[in-house]
């Protein structure tokens, strides 16, 4: 093949990105100034397998990625549809006692709901790393009821603020200040990985 | 990136580590309950599309250059 020819079309498809990033390696820039030098079929071979191989990377890479980006979406619309489809009980005994003022109600009879929280199966029975485990215990029973109603009964911020009597931006806030306090004291310990 | 193997194959267990941050990521789009589904379903699917993925038909360094201008 003309080596010249060659030249001027790399020219215009250096701003490709597959080539852009097949170049940024060391490896394969030697590849290619060496048969640029000595334009022979071994150096060719060379540059073409390396090239093959990088390619498939980046294909199979983009496409695993749009894979499950587009699967996750998918599944989403899937897994509602089937919920408005279908009928559950307990979307009756939701409708006919008014769910938002359900748990309301059994906090106001459950005066020790802290300690069944602490004790009692719920978000720390969930929580299976031991420093996680200690650093949650040094929330406020406030904070802690927070990130209960939160992550174990998977309610939300509105939810848990109507519940509480509070605004859902306090709750939001009490949130955010508890999961930093978790982190840090996660960080402190010497444990990199954060649980949420 | 997902790394290839001597032969040019790909590896299942190896694909699913390399992507486990972006599964993990993507699966808060949806609620706690299905959480587990999802990941077993990405990953199912993602053994499915391997041997699709095995013939894909990679052109030379030249032949790229030269053939999209």
């Amino acid at each position: 093949m003309d080596i010249k020819i060659f030249l001027i079309n790399f020219e215009q498809k250096k701003l490709d990105p597959v080539i852009h990033l097949f170049l940024q390696n060391q490896k394969n820039r030697d590849l290619l100034s060496s048969f640029i030098a000595e334009p022979c079929l071994e150096n060719k071979v060379r540059l073409d397998n390396a090239f093959k191989v990088h390619y498939k990377k980046a294909k199979v890479t983009s496409y695993i990625n749009k894979l499950i980006h587009f699967f996750s979406i998918d599944f989403d619309k899937k897994v509602n549809r089937y919920y408005r489809r279908n009928i559950f009980l307990s979307s009756f005994v939701k409708d006919d006692s008014n769910a938002r003022e359900l748990p309301f109600k059994q906090l106001e009879l459950q005066k020790d709901f802290y300690d069944t929280v602490l004790n009692d199966q719920g978000l720390l029975q969930s929580i299976t790393s031991e420093e996680l485990f200690h650093a949650i215990k040094t929330l406020s029973s406030k904070q802690l009821l927070i990130l209960e109603l939160k992550y174990s009964q998977n309610l939300s911020n509105k939810e848990i603020a109507h519940i509480l009597n509070a605004s859902p931006q306090t709750i939001s806030y009490n949130l955010r200040t508890a999961l930093k306090k978790l982190r840090t004291k996660l960080v402190n310990n010497g444990c990199g990985k954060i649980a949420k | 990136m997902v790394k290839l193997q001597s032969k040019q194959e790909l590896n299942y267990e190896e694909i699913i580590r390399d992507f486990n941050q972006k599964i993990k990521k993507i699966l808060k789009n949806t609620s706690v309950q299905e959480r587990d589904d999802l990941e077993q379903e990405i990953k199912l699917k993602i053994l499915e599309k391997i041997d699709l993925l095995n013939n894909i038909n990679c052109p030379g360094f030249f032949d790229y250059i030269n053939n999209k201008k």
